[in-house]
């Protein structure tokens, strides 16, 4: 029996296949930014005309360098629920769609919206966006699909708890380095800040645990020693 | 020359959903390079010159450009064998990006110590900020206020709303870019499978 489609009918319907499907689901049938109910579209919904209007236009400069807009309206409410002024938002988000343009030339273009949002904050609380290549660098052998976002989060907030930029890279590269995964981060941010809070300087506390997780990750990886018999 | 239009055409700016959903295709790190950036300025190309067909022209350039790029590397892109919307046994990356799209989520709990509190909620930027937040429930032994949440995968900046004011969660990590004076948490929802 021959078959009933050919080689290019099947690659047409897959075509369209594909456009129905991501139609169905990404395209709205009216304005997108009327009927969407992301998070993004309700802060944007939430922000007063004229504050709107000028972070549509921030919005869409970031849309055309390819940088995701989204971040930006959720900023802009964060700081309308937070009573900031308008001048201020506006200053607030336009920092940020430049902190996310570091981030993906830091991160490279492959990094994604999260770990863009999770860079541009790390920049913004004080790292060196050169040295956020470090890390990329860093997690080159890690599994792959994991994403860099937790070790951005917790450089973020060691940052806000005043370690030293360069020791806390340094920790995360180290960290990376060694192969830890995102409990072990998440286990170095809780022991940093307990360090801290027992009285332990930001950056001893920080090189203290970097140097504890290193070890533990060391003892599991450690081969079972064979016991010598005589 | 792209596949779908001069690369000198002029630049339109997407709608939110579909700048979106051509994001999520560009970042799949298995579609060569070249093919993502002919998936950018066919949808952008497209919706420049049709604004009136904006979300759907885009993402119909957006499907094709994916299907015809799954087609080309049949066999290459195999991640788990699932039989997929593609055909023979692959699952695309077209369906991961839709996926993505309309993401899962994860149960998430929140929990604070807040006992002469009337009132507490969960805002932030999962829910748009919307001052009104997530109701919150005080527990049985009368201080700890409880919420349970689906997030999508992600990062995500919260607070809590307490009699009015704001408060963080002294469990969770620092916001690192706190530009209203008034500091947020953090939460990293991981992806299934992350860990």
């Amino acid at each position: 029996m021959r078959p009933v489609m050919s080689k290019c009918s099947c690659r047409a319907a897959t075509a369209l296949f594909a456009a129905l499907a991501l139609s169905s689901v990404v395209a709205s049938p009216m304005s997108a930014q009327a009927s969407d109910s992301t998070p993004a579209a309700v802060a944007r919904a939430s922000l007063p005309a004229a504050l709107r209007d000028r972070i549509d236009r921030l919005a869409d400069s970031a849309r055309a360098h390819a940088l995701p807009a989204d971040p930006l309206y959720e900023k802009a409410a964060e700081g309308v629920l937070k009573g900031a002024t308008a001048e201020r938002i506006v200053g607030a988000v336009a920092r940020l769609s430049a902190e996310l343009g570091q981030a993906r030339t830091a991160l490279g273009i492959d990094a994604s919206a999260t770990e863009l949002l999770a860079g541009a904050s790390a920049i913004h609380a004080g790292a060196d966006p050169a040295r956020l290549a470090d890390l990329v660098q860093a997690a080159r052998g890690r599994p792959r699909g994991t994403s860099l976002v937790l070790p951005l989060v917790v450089l973020a907030d060691m940052l806000q708890r005043h370690v030293t930029p360069a020791v806390a890279v340094g920790s995360l590269t180290t960290l990376l380095r060694s192969g830890a995964g995102d409990a072990e981060f998440t286990s170095l941010r809780a022991a940093v800040e307990s360090g801290i809070a027992r009285g332990q300087t930001p950056d001893l506390a920080t090189r203290a645990q970097t140097d504890a997780v290193a070890r533990q990750l060391r003892d599991v990886r450690k081969p079972p020693a064979i016991e010598q018999r005589p | 020359m792209s596949r779908f239009g001069s690369t000198d055409d002029r630049e339109g700016v997407l709608p939110p959903r579909v700048a979106r959903a051509v994001e999520l295709l560009r970042e799949e790190p298995e579609v060569p390079v070249a093919w993502r950036d002919d998936l950018v300025r066919s949808a952008t190309t497209l919706h420049s010159r049709r604004p009136w067909l904006s979300a759907a022209a885009a993402v119909l350039a957006a499907g094709v450009c994916a299907a015809v790029a799954l087609g080309h590397d049949r066999g290459a892109r195999s991640t788990d064998g699932t039989r997929g919307a593609f055909g023979e046994t692959q699952r695309g990356t077209a369906v991961a990006a839709l996926a993505a799209t309309a993401p899962e989520t994860a149960p998430v709990r929140f929990t604070v110590e807040a006992p002469n509190a009337a009132h507490v909620s969960l805002v932030g930027d999962f829910e748009g900020w919307n001052p009104a937040g997530v109701p919150m429930s005080l527990d049985a032994d009368g201080h700890t206020w409880t919420v349970d949440v689906r997030l999508a995968p992600g990062r995500h900046a919260f607070v809590f709303s307490v009699d009015g004011g704001l408060r963080v969660d002294p469990r969770a990590p620092m916001a690192g870019d706190d530009d209203f004076g008034t500091p947020s948490s953090v939460i990293v929802v991981p992806q299934s499978g992350e860990h």
